[in-house]
């Protein structure tokens, strides 16, 4: 069947853990979604514009790394492409019909697994690490900024708890926002979801109080904008489950 | 859990050092904001009598940092307290700019200087970042370039830093200065500045205010391309527009990147 390259037909991003991996691996088990075509799946190719200029040759190369055969749809994964604010503005020119898939997942995890992960890389890991860790939690914000870019009807949320613990529903929502066919979603192998929670990663009482009144204000914006998110999901926010969620059953 | 560290409305531990002067908690901290001229405002602060650094006279403490990964326990607090020196009628205090970045330090400040005033100062937050990321390559060069940048941004969200140091702090008063103000007309904001640390402006000669610059980075300061730049004013115009209908003394017309944003309400 005749291929052509051209710009992704979807880019997906949040969730910097192995859920997203874990997911984007689940999807690529469709039968008519594709990787670029290098395997490369996670191509932080707008992380080096915050450096530099981008320009037509490099969104040419981007473009070279997608290929198309008819009924199918291509793209990638890069999990940080959600946090950095640079991104969406050069997305919407490097893609502008590209549909987004974000994941987001319980913030307060989110921040322990990224100190988990980080703590063994990172010299310094009280001071920026820790920061950098909640700001990439701010999952209003960061979604705010990208509707800027790309409007809220080509962009699908899902809640990585949610994937988990039904992925065929999600798969088959995902395959309907992505254009293929929602029915082949439901002969996915099942694989099991990599653990969200490591247990060796403490949060002292007044680094969790922090925690959660710095990101209380982001995840009661996220619920009024975002449907289908069950903030019932994340215990620690729980009470915040307002606004036009559509609570799992 | 000591009693001090629990008791914001008590009064706080005093001890006499042997050069005669007494320790305790700090009058005051400044919280914010890195690259914005709080070297400079802190050592001109500094040239007035009844102002004193810590012993050490380090200017940035970076104190809390480390209780992000650990308690705070009461032993460190006390050694926190014996920081800062002073003789009667004088205020003393620290200025570590990243503090009110950093989302874990307003509430050890509430046990550790309940009764601590607060300062920041803003300057323009792409400038601001333009200034920032030389100097953070410069303390480490091997970082990832889109971490260190992504970390710039996320600095210049001054609204959202501000509320929340509010939220956590509700009874610390907290004097926002903008470094463009104090730089164009330094003395009314000099003025400001002691008045509200509680010390008479008047007590000693106005120190030259040119002296006591800290380090500039004007000659590492790339210039920015339009992508970025847009990017830059999209993240955080918001914040800066909060930030002006927050606080009465910011005027986005200094900030030539906001300027827009403040033409109604400061014409």
């Amino acid at each position: 069947m005749p291929e052509r390259s051209g710009p992704p037909s979807f880019v997906g991003m949040g969730f910097e853990r192995a859920g997203a991996e874990w997911w984007f691996d689940r999807l690529l088990a469709h039968p008519d979604v594709e990787p670029p075509h290098d395997g490369v799946r996670a191509m932080h190719f707008f992380d080096r514009f915050c450096a530099e200029a981008m320009t037509a040759d490099d969104v040419a190369d981007y473009h070279r790394a997608f290929r198309h055969r008819d009924g199918a749809v291509t793209g990638e994964w890069t999990p940080r492409y959600l946090a950095d604010p640079w991104t969406p503005r050069l997305l919407a020119r490097a893609a502008p019909e590209a549909k987004v898939l974000v994941m987001v997942a319980d913030p307060v995890e989110c921040f322990r697994r990224a100190l988990h992960d980080r703590l063994e890389t990172i010299e310094e890991p009280h001071l920026r690490v820790m920061a950098d860790a909640a700001d990439r939690s701010r999952y209003a914000t960061h979604l705010r900024r990208l509707h800027r870019h790309v409007p809220p009807e080509r962009v699908l949320v899902l809640q990585y708890e949610r994937c988990a613990a039904d992925p065929a529903a999600e798969l088959a929502r995902t395959s309907a926002f992505l254009g293929v066919r929602p029915d082949a979603a439901g002969g996915l192998p099942d694989v099991e979801p990599p653990p969200l929670v490591p247990e060796d990663v403490v949060l002292w009482p007044d680094v969790r109080a922090s925690l959660l009144a710095a990101l209380q204000p982001e995840v009661e914006a996220l619920a009024t904008t975002v449907e289908h998110l069950d903030v019932g999901l994340w215990p620690d926010f729980a009470q915040s489950s307002t606004g036009p969620a559509t609570a799992a059953a | 859990m000591h009693p001090c560290c629990n008791d914001p409305g008590g009064r706080l531990a005093r001890r006499l050092t042997d050069d005669g002067t007494t320790t305790g908690p700090p009058d005051f901290i400044g919280v914010g904001t890195q690259r914005s001229g709080t070297t400079w405002w802190f050592r001109t602060l500094l040239l007035h009598p009844a102002v004193n650094a810590p012993h050490s006279g380090i200017k940035e403490l970076h104190f809390f940092r480390r209780f992000g990964a650990q308690e705070l326990e009461p032993d460190e607090v006390q050694r926190y307290w014996e920081k800062f020196p002073r003789v009667p009628g004088q205020v003393s205090g620290e200025w570590t700019p990243r503090y009110m970045h950093d989302f874990w330090a307003p509430r050890l400040i509430r046990r550790a200087a309940p009764e601590a005033k607060l300062l920041v100062m803003f300057r323009d937050p792409i400038e601001r970042l333009r200034s920032g990321i030389p100097k953070e390559f410069d303390r480490d060069p091997t970082q990832l370039v889109e971490d260190v940048v992504s970390d710039a941004i996320e600095r210049g969200r001054y609204a959202t830093q501000l509320r929340f140091l509010r939220e956590e702090l509700p009874d610390a008063p907290v004097l926002v200065l903008q470094y463009e103000k104090c730089v164009a007309d330094p003395e009314p904001q000099y003025r400001r500045t002691l008045e509200f640390l509680g010390v008479d402006p008047d007590a000693a000669p106005l120190p030259d205010f040119a002296e006591r610059k800290g380090s500039s980075q004007a000659r590492h300061k790339k210039e920015l391309w339009p992508d970025l730049r847009d990017s830059l004013v999209d993240v955080l115009e918001e914040e800066v527009a909060e930030l002006a209908a927050m606080e009465d003394e910011i005027d986005p017309t200094l900030w030539k990147h906001f300027a827009h944003l403040g033409q109604a309400s400061h014409a």
